[in-house]
């Protein structure tokens, strides 16, 4: 699930670069750029506004908003909004369920049933 | 003669931006196009004509859109056309050379019964950047026509019209099962309630289980449609079960990729991604091995460089000192007090001092790490060492005040000021504490060298592995009492690329660093050296006679839990004043220094003169082994100095979260010495 992935890469509080998640995500570096949006645009992701570009609510208060070395081009930084949280918690719940209900069955097989002649 | 039958055939021409969409129209449209606005909008309409095989083909340039998801005026336009019945078929057009990503917009299209063509353009690109795509293959799992042609190209437009005539006959839409399947494994059993309650035909070209994908997505628009189009009680049988999804727009939108990722496995092959080569300087900055070593050798340079501000500070204290004490020796020989003189000459000239040091000090620090950041080069550090800092539950830019805090604390706090979010901050400066500084090695290394001689080399490695785990158990003890940020910020970036400095802008932070540090060392520190002068004053000059005395006897009991007797206990306090204090105040309380009349006059450590054989004379026979290693311990973990209090107070712009991380490692020290006292003593 690749906005899954890219909401549980951006929860992790690394640095990466595009190419590098495309990379580990196995995608193409324009998906990874469209979904990003997307996630923005839903909501779960939040970009403060303008960084890349110039400086806003992340560099508020810093002495070099408007000159630090992520003015050109690059930096985007990416904050998981509330509803992000919340979703991923649910997600995170899910897969430990599932964890749960996987070990859960295997205990389930009774030894006789491994050795029943088919 | 016969007249042929004309035939009028309308066409939607669909796209995300870029993907040739114009180029073609006006391939096929030539002069036979009219340009307007799309009725109450101000985006533009291009209609035009052309004819083929005796068919009349109008065809609508449609507003380029990422998807049908109505979330511009663009989007809405089109999503309204496809609605609308207005077309015999729609043309999709997709860029070849980013397929994944143009895909999107197809995936939208799934379940809307208007018959598709697909064209894939920038075959050419796509080629050329080594990819090679089965269009038969797509065409068999779309289940629609797919075209590949090059926009220019007239042969391309040849095949294109040949194979529109057929789809306009043949009308076939998208296959749905997949994505279908999809959204039953996500939404479960309500997708189907969903349709259920949809009119079956859908409503006017939307299939239902396209409206119910729609509808758990969230789309206004389409929820406004089905209200007006059904009955009360299928709608709010819809609603009701809607209202327990927030997040169906993502569960979409995963189901879409992955439908992307079904229709074009195995029939697109791309190259083996090469790591792109780093140009220049980044070649070594950035690279996996030679990296980290690069940044700690520049984040070392760049303390020594920080550091000459602060010598020549160093040297100024030192004149002032001389001047201070001759001045004193002047005023006592005029009859004037000799507490009054001990107060201005122990306690505010080196509390003055000892700020004046620090802000030259951080004027340094802010100057270099301002110098890293603005280039450019700070990013860099960030990204090579992010992976290592964030198993600590720190940022990659953590690294450089934890390597400046090996030089000084006060530099490592002041150098926290790059990492954006506050949070990390504070943790990074509560962290930081925990790396020794050049201070601490004056007295580690005499009392190790002289109770464990060649032994001293395993009480500096345990140290060490200690701090490791102290700065990993800090950094989690005073995350958990941060407020949440509203979430933790992930950095996804390119690396910015590498400029000229601006001086302007560097002088003007150093010159706010300054300010904002100079007043709050002030009053810490003054407040402490006065403190400390008030508790620690005799007029003879024998300790003995003074109230730290007194506080040290009274904590003797307790001190001897951790191993420390009254004078470590006393040590300990005042080391928390400036770990270069330690050794003269130490000195001072075995009788081996002179020349002062209180502890606050050890902070100026030329000012204490040590008898050095009578001192370790009198370490060895006063301390016993285990009591060493407790003091080693309980000093090497303690507050590291009243300048670093100050500084972090700055820092952090909260007293009371200072004094909380001040009281965190006054404690852990003592338990630290603790622990270790009670395990030597079971070893010596």
């Amino acid at each position: 699930m690749l906005l899954n992935n890219i909401l549980l890469e951006v929860s992790k509080g690394t640095i990466i670069s595009y190419s590098d998640l495309a990379e580990k995500l196995n995608v193409d570096v324009g998906v990874i750029d469209a979904a990003i949006r997307q996630l923005c645009q839903m909501k779960y992701l939040y970009t403060p506004s303008g960084s890349g570009g110039s400086c806003g609510e992340s560099c508020h208060g810093c002495s070099f908003s408007g000159s630090c070395g992520f003015r050109d081009k690059g930096a985007k930084i990416l904050t998981i909004t509330k509803s992000g949280n919340q979703y991923l918690k649910t997600l995170t719940d899910t897969i430990n369920q599932n964890k749960q209900n996987i070990s859960f069955n295997v205990k389930e097989v009774h030894p006789h049933d491994l050795h029943s002649g088919c | 003669m016969q007249a042929v039958a004309q035939k009028n055939i309308t066409i939607g021409l669909m796209g995300q931006p870029n993907t040739g969409k114009s180029t073609l129209f006006n391939g096929l449209t030539g002069s036979r196009q009219h340009v307007g606005n799309w009725a109450g909008k101000t985006v533009e309409q291009k209609q035009g004509e052309f004819t083929y095989h005796n068919t009349t083909y109008k065809i609508v340039d449609l507003p380029g859109t990422y998807s049908l998801a109505a979330n511009s005026e663009e989007e809405l336009i089109t999503r309204n056309y496809v609605y609308s019945s207005k077309s015999d078929a729609i043309v999709v057009m997709i860029d070849a050379s980013q397929l994944e990503r143009s895909m999107y917009l197809l995936s939208d299209f799934i379940g809307v019964r208007v018959p598709l063509v697909v064209v894939p353009t920038m075959i050419d690109v796509a080629e050329k950047n080594g990819k090679k795509i089965d269009y038969k293959k797509l065409e068999q799992r779309l289940g629609v026509p797919v075209v590949p042609i090059v926009a220019t190209q007239k042969d391309g437009i040849t095949r294109f019209l040949s194979r529109l005539e057929t789809a306009t006959r043949d009308k076939k839409y998208i296959g749905t099962d997949f994505i279908t399947q999809k959204y039953r494994e996500n939404f479960g059993a309500d997708f189907d309630k969903v349709i259920t309650a949809l009119p079956k035909s859908g409503i006017g070209n939307y299939s239902s289980p396209w409206i119910a994908a729609k509808l758990f997505e969230g789309d206004d628009n389409i929820k406004t449609l089905v209200k007006e189009k059904s009955d009360g009680s299928s709608w709010k049988t819809v609603e009701s079960i809607l209202n327990s999804y927030s997040d169906g727009a993502i569960i979409g939108a995963n189901c879409k990729y992955e439908w992307i990722d079904h229709v074009l496995a195995n029939a697109v092959q791309v190259p083996p991604k090469k790591r792109q080569k780093k140009s220049g300087f980044d070649r070594i900055a950035i690279h996996p091995i030679w990296g980290k070593p690069l940044a700690i050798i520049l984040v070392l340079l760049g303390f020594i460089v920080s550091i000459i501000v602060a010598l020549i500070a160093k040297v100024i204290t030192e004149v002032i000192t001389t001047l201070a004490a001759q001045a004193g020796a002047a005023l006592l020989a005029a009859g004037t007090a000799p507490f009054l003189v001990s107060l201005i000459v122990e306690a505010l000239v080196p509390g003055l001092l000892m700020v004046m040091y620090m802000v030259a000090f951080v004027s340094g620090v802010s100057f270099v790490f301002g110098l890293m950041e603005d280039v450019g080069y700070m990013a860099r550090v960030a990204y090579v060492f992010d992976n290592l800092m964030s198993k600590l539950g720190l940022h990659g830019k953590s690294v450089m005040p934890f390597l400046m805090s090996f030089g000084c604390t006060i530099g490592g706090v002041s150098g926290a000021r790059v990492i954006d979010s506050s949070r990390q901050r504070l943790i990074t400066i509560a962290t930081s504490w925990a790396v020794p500084c050049a201070g601490t090695w004056g007295v580690v290394g005499l009392m190790s060298s002289l109770f464990f001689g060649v032994n001293a080399v395993w009480v500096i490695i345990s140290l060490f592995a200690v701090a490791i785990l102290h700065m990993k158990f800090t950094s989690w003890f005073f995350e958990r009492g941060l407020p949440q940020q509203e979430g933790e910020a992930g950095l996804i970036m390119e690396l910015p690329p590498y400029h000229k400095p601006n001086w302007k802008t560097i002088f003007t932070y150093v010159w706010s660093r300054i300010k904002g540090v100079a007043s709050k060392a002030l009053s810490v520190i003054m407040v402490v050296a006065i403190a400390i002068w008030l508790l620690s004053y005799t007029s003879t000059g024998n300790i003995e006679n003074s109230a730290i005395y007194a506080v040290g006897k009274f904590l003797e009991p307790v001190g001897s839990i951790f191993g420390l007797s009254w004078q470590l206990v006393i040590a300990f306090i005042v080391a928390a004043m400036g770990k270069e204090a330690a050794l003269g105040a130490i000195a001072v309380l075995f009788g081996a220094g002179t020349g002062v009349s209180s502890l606050a006059g050890t902070l100026v450590t030329s000012s204490v003169a040590i008898n050095q054989t009578g001192f370790e004379a009198a370490l060895l026979s006063a301390v016993q082994a285990p009591q060493a290693l407790a003091f080693i311990f309980a000093f090497f973990f303690n507050v590291p100095c009243m300048a670093a209090v100050a500084a972090s107070a700055s820092e952090s712009q909260s007293y009371k979260w200072t004094l909380k991380v001040a009281a965190y490692y006054f404690i852990t020290a003592l338990v630290l010495a603790g622990v270790v006292y009670w395990i030597a003593l079971l070893i010596f």
